[in-house]
């Protein structure tokens, strides 16, 4: 993963998405290499997750990343990073290859339990 | 024995999956995943899900019950919608029994929720603002 060569990571903006991309394009002309570039991002990003996580209380426990960016191991990693450097922090990490698909997966099955409990009603309202 | 799919339209992509639930064991029979590019991400959901018929062998007629997720909520041939939050909490829990919280981080924003053992939602969080976009560019 090019994010995980960096050796020399620059911080972006985190505060807007126009901002880190202006903030990139400027690293780039000051000759900045791809590896501490992404790593920028993927480390501004992981502070914005680890924030997030520690705001609704999961701060132990797996955390298991979904969407699009789980795949993402530059980012998992600097996220793991990030919550080891946080003091009351202690949960666990995981990815799955099949994250992206978890609202699909999750749709599936919430739709199946429905549509056995409407099922269900229906025996039970013509017995 | 129920089968039923799921299609999740996001920014980025139409994610589809379809699954046969029989005394509580829970089979995946397909999937499709569809990067939208310029057309409209419906018109791919129903895309994604010819697909996956085709994929599993199976009518559409043999589909129990159809669910959106996400900005799936107009697709006319859905049977249910159902909130994004709750579904990532559930494919979260599938994807590993022990996950106790759910970190979605896709192209239009990053999402925390805190999750039971059932894939029930405790509580959530999301991105606020325009730091949301991170996803779009990466």
């Amino acid at each position: 993963m090019l994010s995980c060569q960096a050796d020399k990571p620059e911080v972006v903006s985190s505060i807007c998405a126009v901002l880190a991309e202006t903030d990139v394009i400027n690293m780039v002309s000051r000759g900045i290499t791809a590896p501490n570039i992404l790593k920028g991002i993927h480390l501004s990003m992981a502070a914005r997750l680890s924030k997030l996580l520690k705001s609704i209380g999961a701060t132990t426990g797996v955390v298991m990343m979904t969407g699009g960016l789980a795949l993402d191991k530059g980012l998992v990693a600097a996220l793991e990073e990030d919550i080891a450097n946080i003091k009351d922090m202690k949960s666990i990490v995981r990815s799955h290859s099949e994250s992206i698909y978890a609202g699909a997966i999750g749709a599936a099955l919430w739709g199946a339990y429905r549509f056995e409990k409407l099922a269900a009603r229906q025996i039970a309202k013509a017995a | 024995m129920t089968i039923a799919a799921g299609i999740d339209v996001g920014t980025g992509a139409v994610k589809a999956a379809i699954f046969k639930v029989e005394n509580g064991e829970e089979t995946w029979l397909s999937r499709s995943l569809i990067r939208i590019r310029q057309r409209d991400p419906i018109e791919l959901a129903r895309v994604a899900f010819d697909n996956m018929l085709e994929d599993a062998r199976l009518a559409e007629r043999e589909i129990d019950y159809v669910a959106s997720t996400g900005e799936g909520e107009s697709m006319p041939f859905h049977t249910g919608h159902f909130y994004s939050m709750t579904t990532h909490a559930r494919g979260a829990i599938f994807l590993d029994r022990e996950a106790r919280a759910a970190l979605d981080v896709g192209a239009l924003h990053g999402r925390a929720i805190s999750i039971d053992e059932r894939g029930k939602v405790l509580s959530y969080k999301m991105t606020s603002q325009c730091a949301s976009g991170s996803g779009q560019f990466l």
